[in-house]
């Protein structure tokens, strides 16, 4: 079973993972709201992460089509040039991109979880997110990502726990990343 | 005996001679005037008896006092001899227990740098994964050719239909044959068409599934590399 | 002769970051993984900084950290880790290890880039 503490806590950690990972900065102006499910997405692609732990494990999906104003959007974040961009170099960077968002949500559940796992991204077909349900998650959650004058993303998180989950995972006061810590 | 009473009865003593040294000197000089000579001699041989007695009493006393000496002396040597032989024991222990721990560092030390090299086998899971997801990709490609060729089917079955409906009564054997044709087209694109979504289904299952080792296999390597540092910095500190 | 070597299994970060040190006035050299790492370093012992990302196929970051120093016995060369982790038991291997420091990516080059030079001798 998994407490509403924790379902509202996985819900803000992967909203703060999509500002870190799709914005040029965190307080770049993005609309992110829930959704139902995955069917009325129209993206063609997706990409996966998973984090483990004893006592759950996740899934993070990414929603994105290769049209022109995502990889334009993507190569700005990432200073990439676009007039250059491939497919795969394109894959590439959104790979990267699903890797931050990840890595932000397993930071923030080590809060919590001392020992969790995190894998690479794969790249799917979209039609594999219609068969979320065969995993057997016990909670699933969906937003619409909106950038002003950019383009527009779906995010899912998929939750199959373990044992109980009751967690209240706090924001971060800094946010620490690409700062360099000295030893 | 102990050393203020030896000190008492040789002050006794001292207090004894001197008068009596004083008292035999008066006694002689006076002996002529004042009392036979007898009588002096009797007096010095009794305080030369009662020098005597004290001698002999201030001896015994020294010899208690010397032997007491020896007995502390010897006491104290044993205890002396027992303490360090008490502490070399406990160094020894002491010793070899740390031995034994530092030891057992080592030792577990060299298993963690045994299962740190299971990294090695959630690589090759992760290699075997690429090749089943390229394996996937074919399967996807064969079925893509299959539900083109399943498409041209249909319409080639649909266009005998018409030449069928054409030929009019000469053509209904034919017509018959089309649109059994066309049937078996029609579930052919339905078949390829579940096929499809069957590996879209497999491609997120083995994703997922591969993808939870990939991340249980960093889990567990987290664990075992949090133990070694731990280890590491027990060992440390014990042969500090 | 490279100054810095990037190693990350992703192109778009080592471009990333490679275009910014470039741009800075930098010599960088790459490599794909831990593996390629140790060899690109072993090839060219002038390289001063190494920028790592931790988690890559063919030997992880901290594992080629620890190479660098028992294997390559190069005590000089400075180590930072460029990564998505942030685990103190990783950063107490890490230390352990002899990386002068962490950056938790995204990578933003104008925070680093003073101390990048600095390490390198720029």
């Amino acid at each position: 079973m998994i407490s509403q503490n924790a379902k509202r806590s996985l819900n803000d950690m992967l909203e703060r993972a999509i500002r870190a990972s799709l914005l040029a900065s965190p307080e770049s102006p993005i609309d992110i709201e829930p959704v139902a499910d995955v069917s009325q997405f129209s993206a063609s692609k997706v990409v996966i992460l998973s984090v483990s732990s004893y006592f759950f494990r996740m899934l993070v999906l990414i929603y994105f089509s290769p049209d022109e104003l995502t990889k334009a959007h993507l190569a700005s974040i990432n200073r990439v040039d676009v007039t250059t961009m491939d497919t795969q170099t394109f894959f590439d960077v959104i790979s990267e991109c699903g890797n931050i968002c990840c890595g932000s949500v397993n930071r923030d559940l080590a809060q919590v979880f001392p020992h969790v796992g995190m894998s690479t991204p794969n790249i799917v077909d979209k039609q594999c997110a219609h068969h979320l349900d065969v995993l057997g998650s016990s909670y699933q959650h969906h937003f619409a990502v909106t950038i002003p004058q950019g383009p527009r993303f779906h995010a899912s998180l998929c939750l199959t726990e373990f044992e109980d989950l009751d967690f209240d995972i706090q924001v971060p006061e800094q946010q620490s990343s690409g700062e360099l810590e000295m030893f | 005996m102990d050393s203020s009473a030896f000190i008492f009865l040789l002050g006794i003593f001292l207090g004894a001679s001197l008068p009596a040294w004083f008292v035999s000197r008066y006694v002689r000089r006076n002996a002529a005037n004042h009392a036979t000579r007898a009588q002096a001699l009797s007096l010095e041989q009794s305080l030369q008896d009662e020098l005597n007695h004290l001698s002999a009493q201030l001896q015994d006393c020294e010899q208690q006092l010397s032997h007491a000496r020896h007995v502390t002396e010897r006491e104290l040597e044993q205890l002396e001899s027992t303490h360090q032989s008490a502490l070399q024991q406990l160094q020894q222990q002491y010793s070899e227990g740390l031995g034994r721990a530092i030891g057992s560092f080592d030792s577990v030390g060299e298993e963690v740098g045994t299962l740190l090299g299971l990294v090695k086998t959630f690589e090759r899971w992760h290699a075997d994964m690429n090749v089943l997801i390229r394996h996937n990709r074919e399967m996807h490609a064969m079925n893509d050719d299959f539900s083109t060729i399943v498409k041209q089917m249909v319409i080639v079955t649909l266009n005998a239909s018409i030449e069928a409906a054409r030929a009019g009564e000469q053509g209904q054997g034919f017509a018959v044959v089309a649109s059994e044709m066309r049937n078996l087209a029609s579930r052919a694109e339905k078949l390829s068409k579940d096929y499809r979504n069957r590996l879209y289904e497999n491609d997120l299952i083995t994703t997922t599934t591969f993808q939870g080792l990939q991340a249980g296999g960093k889990m567990i390597m987290g664990s075992v590399i949090g133990l070694n540092v731990i280890n590491n910095k027990a060992k440390d500190a014990l042969s500090a | 002769m490279a100054q810095i070597l990037v190693v990350d299994d992703s192109s778009t970060v080592r471009n990333e970051v490679g275009d910014f040190l470039k741009s800075n006035g930098l010599n960088v050299a790459f490599a794909v993984d831990g593996s390629d790492g140790l060899a690109k370093l072993k090839a060219d012992p002038a390289i001063k900084l190494v920028v790592c990302d931790v988690n890559m196929p063919n030997m992880d970051g901290l594992t080629m950290a620890e190479k660098v120093r028992s294997e390559l016995k190069n005590a000089a060369v400075n180590i930072i880790m460029l990564t998505t982790e942030n685990s103190p038991m990783m950063k107490e291997r890490g230390k352990a290890a002899g990386i002068k420091g962490w950056i938790v990516k995204p990578f933003k080059g104008d925070a680093v880039i003073a101390t990048f030079k600095k390490m390198v001798g720029a």
